[in-house]
């Protein structure tokens, strides 16, 4: 059995770089890690490989910095992971980004399994992966909390709607977890050392058989522009001279707003 | 030249209850578009109807997002629709990016509005859990959005009168619904007035009951921080509020030791006011918050409960 894991090398929302005098977000200049849940789509791949005889892959695309957050995601118990980055990979909708993760995993695949995380914590539009099940023609399960995997068939449970879905399909697919799945495990800067060099490969556009002007046709949304929203809060901070004279002074303004 | 998407089309809506309906015609009327087509999966006898051409119901009701794909990709071929509107909804964030890939149509999610320019609509979406405004352009005649719910309303008895028509789903072979079981309902934080929520700050799971006796002294529900319930287990799920837990707007939102991230913040940002208690000054919290107090907790929260407990 071949199991595929996508992950991002995504932008830290809790770190974001903000221009504070136009209100622009500096997504370039802003700290980027692994995307949390897609550790959990990991965890669960080297988790099956413990019982079931299989080979586990990773898939992103992005710079060549992520190879280092890579190598850390192969510490887990994956076998290989393909970084695709290149200079030419530019303004990439999730479109354009389905479209090469399917590229490798077509050139690597098939797969009988592709896992998941259900969004990424930075632009959260959690379409990448259900792009590629459309594109893969695979069915999927998303946000899966539990999964068990048996021969050529799959069990997954999810919470929707203020129900629990218990759902089967056949392989291949592609399923979608969340952070309750499980909890990925702890990786030392010494098993990361441990993963062999050439564990990690990276993959120009040339390498998966397309062209600059091909690539620029598969993107088909643009952003033009990233703003803050506008918050319109009082800001007022209410620091007495002591804890009793802050709390009358919160209660008073309180009341005064009609909240209490 | 590239060609944009731009606006003035007719269109194809997906909703399961009236509300979700009327919200996403109302998006419709906003971008230009009209409301051509409804793919209903709400109880059959709830179809609304007034407010689209026609009403599509599947039988047998299925919540299968590959047939829901399939029927919406044959009705917007079949009728020439070019914009497809989902609900920003589980459902809709998991249907819309397989028909954007089966209808070769830019995709766009989470969006809050539009605007006209000269080259193509430009959409904006909310961005990194509701703290960004994108602006994007689809560079494809057709465009899949989903669209977050408004309360912009509309006039339903002055739009069309709806025909309702029924065909069968598609089938799918490769996968079934084996179980459902429906959870008890939860203690919903939705409808509450007053919420006290806590979060890293506190220091010791049995500390909780401070901030449960504040909760109880404000007739306020009790809510909490992602940390609480992911990383610590000491409260359960249906009382997280923000990106990975419940979306609430009370009259009065308390913010007790929690920092303001933005996944905490885009599930509470919207309360009327916002009351943040912190130790760290430079907390991020206090930028959300019309009041804040810069303190130690554990000696402001038994002072609030003491003071409101005298009025």
């Amino acid at each position: 059995m071949k199991i595929a894991c996508l992950a991002k090398y995504c932008v830290d929302p809790a770190n974001l770089v903000c221009d504070k005098a136009t209100g622009h977000y500096d997504f370039e200049g802003s700290p980027r890690k692994i995307n949390e849940v897609d550790q959990n789509a990991v965890e669960e791949a080297v988790k099956i490989k413990t019982t079931t005889d299989c080979v586990v892959h990773i898939f992103s695309v992005g710079p060549t910095e992520a190879a280092k957050p890579m190598r850390e995601l192969l510490g887990m118990g994956a076998d290989r992971a393909f970084l695709i980055s290149d200079p030419e990979v530019r303004n990439a909708d999730s479109h354009a980004i389905a479209d090469l993760l399917k590229r490798a995993i077509q050139k690597q695949g098939p797969y009988d399994l592709i896992l998941a995380g259900y969004a990424s914590e930075d632009s959260y539009a959690g379409s990448v992966a259900l792009m590629l099940a459309e594109m893969l023609h695979m069915p999927h399960v998303a946000y899966a909390s539990k999964i068990s995997v048996d021969g050529q068939a799959l069990t997954a449970v999810r919470e929707v709607d203020g129900k629990v879905e218990t759902i089967e399909s056949k392989l291949p697919a592609l399923i979608t977890v969340t952070r309750e799945l499980n909890t990925p495990r702890y990786v030392s800067a010494l098993q990361t050392l441990r993963v062999p060099r050439d564990a990690l490969t990276t993959l120009r556009l040339s390498d998966l058989g397309e062209t600059p002007e091909e690539y620029a046709s598969t993107c088909r949304a643009e952003i033009l522009e990233l703003m803050t929203v506008p918050t319109n809060r009082k800001n007022i901070l209410l620091d007495g001279a002591d804890t009793a004279t802050a709390v009358i002074k919160l209660l008073d303004a309180l009341r005064d707003d009609g909240v209490l | 030249m590239t060609e944009y998407f731009d606006m003035a089309k007719t269109a194809i809506i997906l909703a399961e209850r009236a509300e979700e309906c009327q919200s996403l015609i109302a998006t419709a009327l906003s971008l230009n578009a009209t409301a051509n087509s409804l793919l209903w999966l709400g109880e059959e006898k709830e179809v609304p109807r007034t407010g689209v051409n026609e009403a599509i119901i599947l039988t047998p009701q299925t919540g299968i997002p590959e047939t829901i794909t399939a029927t919406i990709t044959n009705v917007v071929k079949d009728q020439g629709l070019t914009l497809v509107i989902l609900p920003t909804t589980k459902l809709g964030r998991e249907v819309a990016p397989r028909v954007a890939v089966s209808l070769h149509a830019g995709y766009v999610e989470g969006v809050i509005g539009a605007e006209t320019s000269s080259a193509g609509t430009i959409f904006h979406r909310l961005s990194f859990g509701g703290t960004v405004v994108e602006k994007v352009r689809v560079r494809t005649e057709i465009a899949v959005i989903t669209a977050i719910h408004t309360d912009l309303k509309t006039d339903m008895s002055a739009l069309p009168t709806t025909n309702v028509k029924t065909i069968p789903t598609p089938t799918v072979d490769s996968k079934k619904v084996k179980h459902i079981e429906e959870l008890p309902k939860k203690d919903d934080m939705r409808s509450a007035d007053r919420i006290i929520a806590a979060g890293r700050g506190i220091k010791k799971q049995q500390d909780l009951s401070m901030i449960d006796n504040l909760a109880k002294a404000l007739n306020a529900k009790f809510a909490c921080s992602r940390p609480l319930v992911e990383d610590l287990k000491w409260c359960p799920k249906d009382n997280q509020v923000g990106l990975s837990g419940q979306t609430v707007t009370p009259k009065l939102y308390i913010a007790i030791g929690i920092s303001g991230q933005i996944q905490h913040t885009v599930g509470m940002r919207n309360s009327k006011v916002i009351v943040a208690i912190n130790s760290d000054k430079s907390a991020p919290i206090f930028q959300v918050a019309d009041y804040g107090i810069v303190g130690d907790l554990y000696q402001l929260v038994p002072e609030l409960a003491k003071q409101l407990g005298k009025t």
